[in-house]
């Protein structure tokens, strides 16, 4: 137990990796909590009232009163819609008279009944909601009858068609697998009830991926400080203790693993249970609908759980694989780095692979298929395995099972006999290739940091990566992008008067084409006609496009009118060249957070390397040195990042500048569509200037920490774990969207077009990057404030 | 931290060998020698709506509104291609989740639909995702083992896409490196088709600036020739027929400034419609002779019974299907209530009265031996409904069709 208990404080004792945890439990609580708003709201004890007074009747007749109902309050809401107009009121009762007569009323009999309903808009609608989901719960629990007893007629007919009769087929056997499940499970008792947390909880699998990097960061710590403190030998010396020592260890990565998938997924419940309810927990999952696949036979309080022991298997297995991956091959960073690509593996199989493919297997016994808890209850499929058909659940748990007890079986052999992987001859081969260092500061820190951190191959895999960003061949564009692009090009320009001209001079044009040319009809024979008629066939299609692509330009025009209307000399620019600079979604935020990933291994050691080694304080005892060598380094990162910059950001600007042809560039910012509305004065060049500062400004931001927390940590892989857990913290509080917490990130610099299009005001760009530079230099100054002590 | 740097730069390693052979060079596209299975030229229509079908000894595929479906002469019913129990094949459901759901086709006019090595390709929406984006895909004939084989069909035309010899010919919209546009005629090996951005082969390609290829599919391949026209971008509809030598890459120009649209091929001979907006002709051509010549049967009938619209939808050495027109006065009605079926001397033989929707392209099918015209009925708008004209009876006169019925 004393072991188990040295193990567990090594992680409860580094306050970094517990704030990380909680850092990680917030974001993930705010965006399950935004998720949450998304959903239908319906008001809850307004719903449990009504449920109340259904209960109480007949299923039948409460059927039909929520029908009623529901068909009440939609219509005075139309009423209302109408106008009260003698003109308006009269077209309503044209229109919608014959629901009133459904129920054997004229329509002001059957709104009479609805009058206490009539002033207060909000609570109708509200009511309107209860009904709708009601009489939706009360239709699915007669439509789930049915389902359930015509199952043997279905299945008897789909075997019955030729291509699924054939009896060595997957479908065939996938036919009679189907029916025998379903029918297991009996005709549970559909109860209708609150439902909406319910269907919020167990939606994103994604989550479990910063569960998985929570479980990295704890094995790291639990399995090479040793080995960083030099204390792996001792640990050695006892034959005897290692197994038990290995069983620990393995021990309390699991545990580790299962507290933050309760932590996190229990407060995601939490949330869901306070902010949404689930109704009755006794209930059957199928009285969900959106479980009416389910084969099990498992309440909603049922799946709740399973919505935490699902992914927490998940989360065992790859704590299992990751602790004997630490074991076996020895050196932490290539164990982690085989975890990672593992995990890589396991979401490209999930996320690429088809439910219905050859090897849909990979797609479900997968860490990732397995924490997809919605999609398990909710979907029925079956796994092909040669043919048959073999269901999902019991096969991804048995396969985790094995996987979970052989890392661990095998991580205590190998841990207790010493079985790993051995130095390689390249390893020794390297040796004896030497680059020596330099006496000389800056020359000795290119040198760390080029050759020893292997910069020189950071800078070729970005140079690489940038190579394949740049669009050197073709692009392929559809037909109606491509109408639409020259269309734009003919009108391209500031927006006068003669811009509308244009548009209705095509439209006409497009009509009389349309039309086969009406003037000369008079002249033509019948079989001329005739022959025209065809033209016009062949012709048809293309004018429709032509005109859905016009309707669009209108469409632009008509918003991009909002900004001239306040005096703003708006150009037209098609979006098919606006939209990959100013419309890129997150892609470029995607690309920077890879990056910086990369750079981290490069960059991280700068500092920690010499106080790992001790060296920091001797460097430090030559007073007058200290800024000299603290600042030689932060320019060589500098410099280093200013290439990798070059390399990899920079093209991408001027990539999209040359293939999509841009000219406009003194055009006012609201020329582009998704900014028409916004305030204040700035040109298309300006903006794009800005940009490219700011994302150079975020970047020497996130340089700097790295040298920051290079000094801080005073470890390698420590300052690894934490620098690459705020970058992608501080990306994804920009990833998640917020307008407020998205322009206090320090990433906010590579999102500002998203931060600008959000925002609709100018001013926030120059803010940000004012803020960033400020953070940055704040970052330096305080670190060299450390150093130089 | 001699280990930490190992480490490292055996990753770094890793990573940069997996990126650079992601770029591998890419080769001249080649098919199996064995494949010299010719596309079936009487599914080729010159209309740009396409209903792609394909027939097997049991039943026919084909895709209308969004669901793949299947008809089965064994039962006598048309079902979606979807087997699970479950399943409502609803486009209300959760329609993702019905395997025999395609979704709207975004690329192009008509759909795709192939037949190859008993696997069937198809267009589908992305099954994974929400956002509506296109895909190809191929699957076992019962609809089981869906594998995506090009992940975006952006400016890929789906309507376009046809099988000819081993390989998968398409037309693309292509922005060139130069940031000129252009239309191309591509092909790749079938079972290279995953690798398209690699292996793909640009045969044709035409600015768009100037020109621009008509609607529909406006090439066809014939042995190892492909034909195509390419059309002016303008008022008066001219344009220049070439042919394509598949096997040495070569280019000829057959007739120019003249709008020579592809309508069919009966044997070896190609049939053009000739026309310049209003006047419309049948021409031959022929490939060995290199010879156009005018398709005396075809225009013969259109000089005898000029309220029969000009153009023949199905054209095989059999028969030809020609649109009827009604005139009511100086105005042209309608052109697609009736059918007429011709033989190559231009004698009548049948009509198919209101119920044929030659939009839906009928193309004739052999299944057992036994050669069928396949359309949709009348049913096709509201519900889905296949009718099979045995060509045998066609050309005896009758016109009763077999009728497949949505379950």
């Amino acid at each position: 137990m004393k072991l188990l208990y040295y193990e567990l404080r090594k992680l409860l004792s580094k306050p970094v990796f517990l704030l990380l945890v909680l850092f990680t439990a917030a974001v993930l609580w705010v965006r399950f909590f935004m998720n949450c708003d998304q959903l239908d709201y319906v008001d809850r004890a307004m719903y449990r009232a009504v449920k109340k007074e259904m209960e109480a009747l007949p299923a039948e007749e409460a059927l039909l009163r929520l029908q009623r109902d529901r068909d009440g309050l939609m219509l005075l809401s139309f009423q209302k819609i109408y106008g009260e107009t003698e003109e308006g009121q009269e077209l309503f009762r044209r229109q919608f008279s014959g629901i009133a007569e459904r129920y054997g009323m004229s329509l002001a009999d059957f709104l009479s009944e609805y009058d206490a309903y009539a002033a207060d808009d909000e609570e109708r609608q509200k009511l309107q909601s209860v009904f709708n989901t009601l009489g939706e719960q009360y239709n699915y629990r007669e439509s789930y009858h049915e389902f359930i007893t015509d199952l043997p007629e279905r299945a008897e007919e789909l075997s019955s068609i030729s291509v699924f009769s054939h009896a060595g087929s997957f479908s065939y056997r996938s036919i009679q697998k189907s029916l025998r499940d379903y029918l297991s499970l009996g005709e549970p008792e559909i109860r209708p009830d609150y439902d909406q947390g319910v269907k919020a909880v167990g939606l994103d699998y994604n989550s479990i991926l910063f569960v998985f990097v929570l479980t990295l960061g704890a094995a790291v710590i639990l399995f090479s400080e040793e080995e960083e403190n030099g204390l792996r030998k001792l640990l050695f010396t006892t034959a005897k203790g290692r197994a038990e020592l290995a069983a620990v260890k393995w021990g309390a990565l699991l545990f580790f693993s299962a507290v933050f998938v309760f932590f996190l997924y229990g407060g995601e419940i939490l949330i869901a249970g306070v902010r949404l309810g689930f109704g009755d927990l006794s209930r059957s999952i199928q009285s969900v609908s959106d479980f009416r696949d389910c084969v099990y036979q498992l309440s909603v309080g049922g799946y709740l759980i399973m919505s935490i022991l699902l992914p927490m298997t998940a989360a065992l297995i790859f704590a299992s694989l990751t602790a004997f991956l630490f074991i076996f091959l020895k050196k932490p960073w290539l164990a982690a780095g085989t975890a990672a690509v593992f995990i890589g593996g396991n979401y490209l199989f999930y996320r690429f692979l088809t439910e219905n493919g050859g090897l849909n297997a990979l797609k479900f016994v997968n860490l990732f298929g397995l924490s997809d808890v919605y999609a398990r209850f909710s979907v029925y499929c079956n796994i092909n395995f040669f043919g048959f058909p073999v269901s999902v659940l019991p096969t991804v748990l048995a396969a985790g099972a094995v996987l979970l007890i052989a890392g661990g079986l095998f991580g205590v052999l190998c841990f207790s006999k010493g079985i790993g992987l051995n130095e390689s001859s390249a390893f020794r081969l390297r040796r004896k290739i030497r680059i020596h260092g330099s006496v000389r500061i800056f020359v000795q820190e290119n040198y760390r940091l080029y050759i020893g951190a292997f910069g020189v191959l950071v800078i070729g895999i970005l140079l690489i990566l940038g190579y394949r960003k740049t669009e050197r061949g073709e692009r392929l564009l559809s037909n109606a992008d491509y109408l639409y692009y020259t269309y734009g090009q003919e009108i391209a320009g500031e927006i006068t008067d003669e811009t509308s001209a244009w548009i209705v001079k095509k439209q006409e044009e497009l009509s009389l084409e349309a039309s086969g040319g009406t003037a000369e009809d008079a002249e033509l024979t019948d079989e001329e006609r005739m022959e025209a008629l065809f033209a016009a066939q062949v012709k048809s299609r293309e004018i429709e496009e032509k005109q859905r692509v016009l309707m669009r330009i209108q469409e632009e025009l008509l918003l991009l009118e909002t900004a001239r209307s306040k005096g703003i000399p708006v150009h037209y620019i098609s979006k098919i060249q606006t939209d990959p600079i100013y419309n890129n979604g997150n892609a470029y935020l995607f690309s920077a957070l890879l990056v910086f990933l990369i750079l981290c291994f490069t960059l991280c050691p700068m500092f920690s390397q010499d106080e790992e080694s001790g060296m920091g304080r001797l460097v430090r005892t030559v007073k007058f040195g200290r800024n000299r060598i603290f600042f030689t380094r932060y320019l060589v990162m500098l410099l280093f990042y200013t290439g990798a910059f070059l390399l990899f950001f920079f093209p991408y600007p001027i990539n999209v500048l040359k293939t999509y042809r841009m000219t406009d560039w003194e055009a006012p910012l609201q020329s582009v569509i998704r900014y028409v509305h916004t305030e204040g004065n700035m040109t298309l060049r300006g903006f794009l200037v800005l940009w490219i500062l700011g994302t150079y400004v975020s970047g020497t931001g996130f340089v700097f920490l790295m040298a920051f927390l290079s000094g801080a940590c005073r470890k390698n892989s420590t300052t690894m774990i934490v620098s690459a857990v705020i970058i992608a913290a501080d990306f994804l509080v920009n990833l998640i969207g917020f307008p407020v917490m998205s322009s206090l990130a320090l990433s906010s610099g590579f999102g500002v077009t998203e931060i600008l299009a959000r925002s609709g005001r100018t001013w926030v760009i120059p803010i940000i990057l004012l803020k960033n530079a400020g953070i940055t230099a704040a970052v330096m100054l305080l670190h060299r404030r450390v150093f130089t002590k | 931290m001699k280990s930490f740097k190992m480490t490292v730069f055996c990753m770094l390693i890793i990573l940069v060998l997996s990126i650079a052979s992601c770029n591998r060079k890419p080769r001249r596209s080649t098919a199996s020698e064995n494949d010299t299975e010719d596309f079936n030229v009487t599914e080729f229509s010159s209309l740009s709506s396409r209903f792609p079908v394909i027939a097997t000894e049991e039943g026919l595929y084909y895709i209308l509104k969004s669901f793949l479906y299947y008809a089965d002469l064994k039962t006598q019913k048309t079902y979606p291609l979807c087997f699970k129990l479950g399943c409502r094949h609803e486009e209300e459901d959760n329609m993702l989740n019905c395997d025999a759901y395609v979704g709207m086709n975004l690329n192009g006019d008509g759909n795709f639909l192939g037949q190859y090595k008993g696997k069937l390709y198809l267009c589908a929406v992305d099954h994974e995702e929400a956002e509506m984006r296109n895909q190809l895909v191929s699957m076992e004939m019962d609809g089981s083992a869906r594998k995506i084989l090009i992940k975006n069909m952006n400016g890929i035309d789906s309507g376009t896409m046809l099988f000819h010899r081993g390989f998968l010919y398409y037309i693309t919209n292509a922005q060139k490196e130069s940031g000129e546009f252009a239309q191309q005629i591509r092909r790749i090996p079938i079972d290279q088709i995953d690798q398209i951005d690699e292996k793909s082969e640009v045969l044709v390609s035409i600015a768009r600036k100037e020109k621009h290829f008509d609607s529909g599919i406006p090439f066809l391949p014939l042995k190892d020739k492909l034909y195509y026209t390419e059309e002016y971008y303008g008022e008066d509809m001219l344009g220049d027929f070439y042919c394509y030598d598949l096997s040495s890459g070569e280019e000829h120009l057959l007739a120019e400034s003249q709008l020579l649209l592809i309508s069919g091929a009966v044997g070896d001979h190609l049939i053009l419609l000739k026309s310049d907006g209003y006047n419309v002709q049948h021409l031959e051509y022929s490939p060995e002779s290199a010879d156009f010549s005018e398709a005396t049967w075809l225009n013969k009938l259109h000089e005898q019974h000029p309220e029969w619209a000009c153009q023949a939808s199905c054209i095989n050495e059999d028969f030809a299907l020609m649109f009827t027109a009604e005139i009511d006065g100086d105005t042209v009605v309608s052109v697609d209530t009736d059918l007429k079926v011709v033989d190559t001397h231009g004698n009548l033989l049948c009509e198919i009265k209101d119920e044929a929707k030659p939009w839906t392209s009928p193309q004739i099918k052999t299944i057992k031996g036994e050669k069928y015209l396949v359309m949709f009925g009348p049913d096709y708008v509201g519900d889905t409904t296949v009718e099979l004209y045995k060509v045998s009876d066609l050309l005896q006169g009758k016109a009763e069709p077999q009728r497949i019925q949505r379950k």
